[in-house]
């Protein structure tokens, strides 16, 4: 047993009494001596110096704290002492707050640059929040939805593969009887079908076009659940000839959203007058927004063995288990029953996919989607830059807090010295970040009051400016803030608090120099992070600017798009309507076609014939076009002829390949001498390949030119297309108006320019672009504040060593080195961490495209570059006027 | 043992009655009075040094460390002409309560009830 040392244990009974509050010195060294003497007796009366020591300590006191009460009851006229006044962190935040206050007001420059960052940086994530948040939420509100999935076709022609977004017409009800648990199907397809996708709605005399008016199952209000205002939604579309609509849609037809029983036409359709049997709200943010569904029956509408062709867009609701992993299994049993022999007499093979609904939003776009989707790596993207913008915006307040601290040392070492406990310096010092985010909070309001009508520009989204107002955004904001707050101001906090009261107070601190690694990563972070975005900026903008500028292979300025789909254009008027217009003097080309250019073309599987009679399966993509289509749109035609009226309907025989397929199945040289015929078609009745025309992308230009089957159609035209003399295009406009309503007197005047058309392919890319730019702004301007905050701070610590290299000759050059060369170093380790992520996340990005850029070296150049600029910017400014300053100003200060 | 009240209302002037016969320090006083009193008023440390210190602040007593032989120090308490006087304020009053007792404890208390 270890010996038992009697000064040691008074030690520690000492220990005790000092670290209750309100025992002075001079009373623990009475009441030590009091103690002594009470063991001298008792070791005196036999006792051993442990029993006599724990004896006396018994009989000296109970407990320091009562001793302390004693002491205060006799010396002080306040009833409790502080040591037990109750006590709550809540009761100091007034006092922390004015504390932090009084920091603030101090240090104006550094206050109003923490202060402006955040906020900045705050109102920019909460409006990237907004976008994120809308683009995650389709079809999430919809009900039953986990449950309800797209079945997509999965299409192989000559090793070709395409995705389907819709599928032959049997395939619901072929899964319906094979699967007990798939609870219930339904079809529907668009109105204008899928190469237009229009329609319009008459109601008296108003008329509306619409791309959201579907015919659909009655069994479609069973696996969509709608939210009907009127009509009852298990017998709206039993009957033939109802229609049920949106209430915007009613509110555009009628005014009111109380219409039930009213009728409707169809614009361009002898079909009979409908009846209104339900009005359902608008279905907010789903893949499939519906302004208008119209009952259909099958077999009237649709042939119902086709299992190629004449899609329709299919989704079937699974029961109560929603085993659809179960369902995928039993697959290729189905396949081979139903599909396989019908595709491989085709030279084809086909499955069907299951794609769950609330992911289909942000799915890729399959084939004859029918609504543009968002992009889920995009969204990805921004979504982890939210996250990273608000660790730059903490990792900015750390480094200004940090690199302040030396001006708190002080306060901390008083308070510590006054018996301040370490927890209630945490929160003081914890009180101020979250002051100064709080007033961030109430700027980012404003700011993003600023912001909301760019924001919608460069999103799409539709945000009312004075929504940010709402209880819930302003919360989010001021949560937001807060938090940002909260974490950003724990790390300095703990870092005030550790420094030694004996150092503080003996002035041993002079720098920060403690924190200096810390700050260092964290402006690498910085510099990394913007590195980072300006090459992902500069690399989309690349691509967007590479797929909009790509030649496509046909000459899309000057070009105006009519859309005539709903004018009966199988009939002479039209005709003679184009007949008019050519002659106009400033129309250099006049054609029409079934396609848009601006949508990938229908795919088809013909059969081609060689001259000795050997059949080749294909799979193309095809379009049906006026004549003078190629001369309108500045086709070359590489090898025989183009569609000429002279043959009259022989020509109506005569088909035009593209060169790829020429490329792509080595039919060079004796492509004009090919026949094409149909599966099951006779020979007798082929087509004749009369020509060759160069490749021209239809569609988004990034993807690969297919080879392309060309018709002459005369009878289905959904568009014309006019090529006009470039100047006085607004005269020329009204009078083709003028024209057409001479033509056609009950259909609108309906135009696009076909540029505007194709560009509307890339928005995707160019919001994409526009939010990630603006990120990179704010980045940027974050990044620079708090440089501006170091450098400002840097240049005081050294506000003596620049004072003596001057007196000893140095340059106001080498002064800016002085302070400037660690930034740059800084910047420079920032873009070699950022520039290999880049590299391998833009590839990735890129790999969505067939048709890409290189990245090659400049992104990284300009990255670095742009980063040496802003930061030579920056530091410029103060770096000079701490190298300007009379160094005997610096001096005097001694 | 002894009434709170009692304990409370005696210590000062048994203090001063003490120090009235020379100086003294703390841990003496204690033991002088336990003995004194049959054990009846055991004072804790905690009761007797904060009384000191306001004794001392009022000016009754006044206090000085002394180094003894073996080192130790110690803090002795003695009078001051104003604790005199006090002392002998307060002798009056407790005579004068313990002459009533002692009529009232006595064979012939002569007094009008009733």
């Amino acid at each position: 047993m270890e010996k038992f040392d009697l000064d040691r244990a008074i030690d520690g009974w000492k220990k005790q009494l000092w670290k209750q509050q309100g025992l002075e010195p001079g009373y623990i060294e009475e009441l030590e001596c009091n103690l002594r003497d009470r063991i001298d007796d008792y070791i005196s009366d036999g006792h051993s110096e442990k029993e006599a020591f724990e004896l006396a300590k018994h009989k000296s006191l109970d407990s320091p704290e009562s001793l302390a009460d004693e002491y205060f009851k006799v010396t002080s006229k306040k009833r409790t002492p502080p040591w037990k006044s109750r006590f709550s962190f809540l009761s100091l935040l007034p006092l922390n707050f004015r504390s932090g206050y009084r920091h603030l007001v101090k240090r104006k420059l550094y206050s109003a640059i923490n202060v402006f960052g955040l906020a900045v940086s705050i109102s920019v994530v909460f409006l990237l929040w907004l976008y994120v948040d809308d683009q995650y939420s389709f079809d999430r509100h919809v009900q039953n939805a986990n449950r309800v999935y797209r079945v997509n076709y999965d299409l192989q022609f000559d090793g070709q593969q395409t995705i389907y977004s819709n599928v032959g017409v049997p395939i619901a009800t072929s899964l319906k009887s094979e699967f007990p648990e798939i609870e219930e199907v339904a079809r529907l397809y668009g109105m204008g079908g899928l190469q237009v996708h229009t329609g319009a709605l008459i109601a008296q005399d108003v008329r509306i076009e619409s791309t959201k008016i579907f015919y659909a199952e009655a069994s479609f209000l069973k696996v969509f659940k709608l939210d009907f205002i009127a009509g009852n939604p298990s017998t709206a579309l039993d009957e033939e000839n109802s229609i049920v609509i949106s209430a915007s849609m009613a509110n555009k037809l009628f005014g009111s959203t109380d219409v039930l029983g009213n009728t409707i036409q169809i614009g361009g359709s002898p079909r009979g007058m409908l009846r209104i049997t339900g009005v359902i709200k608008d279905n907010g943010k789903t893949h499939l927004p519906l302004e208008a569904l119209i009952a259909f029956t099958l077999p009237n509408q649709i042939e119902n063995d086709r299992w190629l062709g004449g899609h329709v867009y299919t989704y079937v609701l699974l029961n109560e288990h929603n085993d659809i992993e179960g369902l995928r299994n039993k697959i290729p049993a189905y396949r081979e029953k139903y599909l396989n022999d019908f595709f491989k007499e085709r030279g084809g093979l086909a499955d069907v996919l299951f794609q769950p609904m609330s992911s289909i939003y942000l799915d890729e776009e399959y084939m004859w989607e029918p609504y543009p989707h968002g992009s889920r790596t995009s969204t990805n993207v921004l979504a982890l830059l939210i996250l990273l913008l608000l660790g730059i915006a903490c990792a900015n307040y750390i480094n200004l807090a940090t690199s302040r601290s030396v001006e708190y040392a002080g306060e901390v070492g008083i308070r510590k010295v006054l018996g301040s406990s370490q927890g209630l310096l945490v929160f003081q010092f914890i009180c101020e970040p979250i002051l100064i985010a709080a007033i961030a909070g109430l700027l980012a309001i404003l700011i993003s009051l600023a912001l909301v009508p760019i924001f919608n520009d460069l999103s799409g989204l539709q945000v009312a400016t004075l929504s940010v107002l709402s209880l819930t955004n302003v919360s989010k904001i001021m949560l937001l803030a807060i938090a940002v707050g909260l974490v950003a101001g724990i790390y300095p906090a703990f870092y005030l608090i550790s420094y030694k009261p004996v150092n503080i107070l003996k002035g041993k601190l002079t720098t920060g120099g403690k924190g200096e690694k810390l700050r260092q990563v964290l402006v690498i972070f910085q510099y990394a992070m913007s590195s980072f975005l300006i090459i992902g900026v500069v690399i989309v903008a690349a691509q967007t600017r590479y797929i909009v500028h790509k030649e496509i292979g046909f000459e899309k300025e000057n070009v105006i798009t009519l859309n005539v789909h709903d004018v009966d254009s199988s009939g002479n008027k039209l005709r003679g309507f184009m007949n008019r217009i050519k002659s106009l003097s400033y129309v250099t080309g006049c054609t029409s076609s079934y396609n848009t250019l601006s949508a990938q073309p229908n795919a088809a599987d013909p059969v081609f014939l060689k001259a000795d009679g050997t059949e080749i399966l294909t799979a193309m993509n095809r379009i049906d076009v006026g004549f003078d289509f190629f001369e309108t749109m500045g086709i070359p035609i590489v090898d025989g002829r183009g569609f000429e009226n002279q043959f009259g309907q022989n020509e109506y025989q005569s088909i035009l390949i593209n060169q790829a397929a020429v490329d792509g199945y080595g039919w060079q040289g004796y492509a004009t001498k090919l026949n094409q015929k149909w599966h099951g078609e006779e020979n007798g009745s082929a087509n004749n390949v009369i020509g060759v025309v160069s490749n021209f992308s239809i569609g988004p230009s990034h993807q690969s030119i297919r080879p392309l089957i060309i018709f002459l159609n005369q009878w289905e035209v959904n568009q014309v297309f006019l090529r006009i003399e470039g100047d006085h295009m607004k005269e020329h406009l009204v009078e083709l108006e003028s024209l057409w309503d001479d033509f056609f007197p009950n259909h609108n005047f309906d135009f696009t320019f076909l540029n505007d058309d194709l560009n509307t392919l890339y928005q995707k890319e160019e919001q994409f672009l526009g939010l990630l730019s603006a990120i990179w702004v704010v980045i940027m301007l974050v990044t620079s504040l708090g440089i501006i905050g170091l450098i400002s701070f840097n240049a005081e610590l050294k506000r003596k060593e620049i004072a003596v290299r001057k007196i000893n000759g140095a340059s106001i050059n080498a002064i800016i080195y002085l302070l400037s060369r660690k930034f740059v170093f800084l910047l420079l380790v920032g873009n070699l961490v950022a520039m290999p992520v880049a590299y391998y996340l833009m590839n990735q990005w890129l790999s969505n495209y067939d048709q890409r850029i290189d990245i090659g070296l400049w992104p990284f150049l300009f990255s670095l570059l742009l980063g040496l600029i802003f930061t030579a910017l920056t530091l410029f400014y103060h770096a000079v006027k701490a190298a300007r300053v009379n160094p005997v100003e610096s001096l005097r200060y001694e | 043992m002894a009434y709170k009240t009692l304990v409370a209302a005696s210590t000062k002037p048994l203090i001063l009655s003490v120090l009235s016969h020379g100086r003294s320090y703390g841990y003496q006083i204690i033991k002088n009075i336990e003995r004194l009193s049959n054990g009846e008023l055991a004072w804790t440390d905690a009761m007797l040094y904060p009384v000191l210190h306001r004794m001392e602040k009022d000016g009754l007593i006044k206090s000085e460390w002394v180094i003894q032989e073996n080192g130790r120090k110690r803090k002795y308490y003695f009078l001051t002409p104003q604790g005199k006087e006090e002392r002998d304020e307060s002798k009056r009053q407790w005579m004068n309560v313990t002459k009533a007792l002692n009529v009232l404890w006595g064979m012939n208390p002569k007094l009008e009830i009733g």
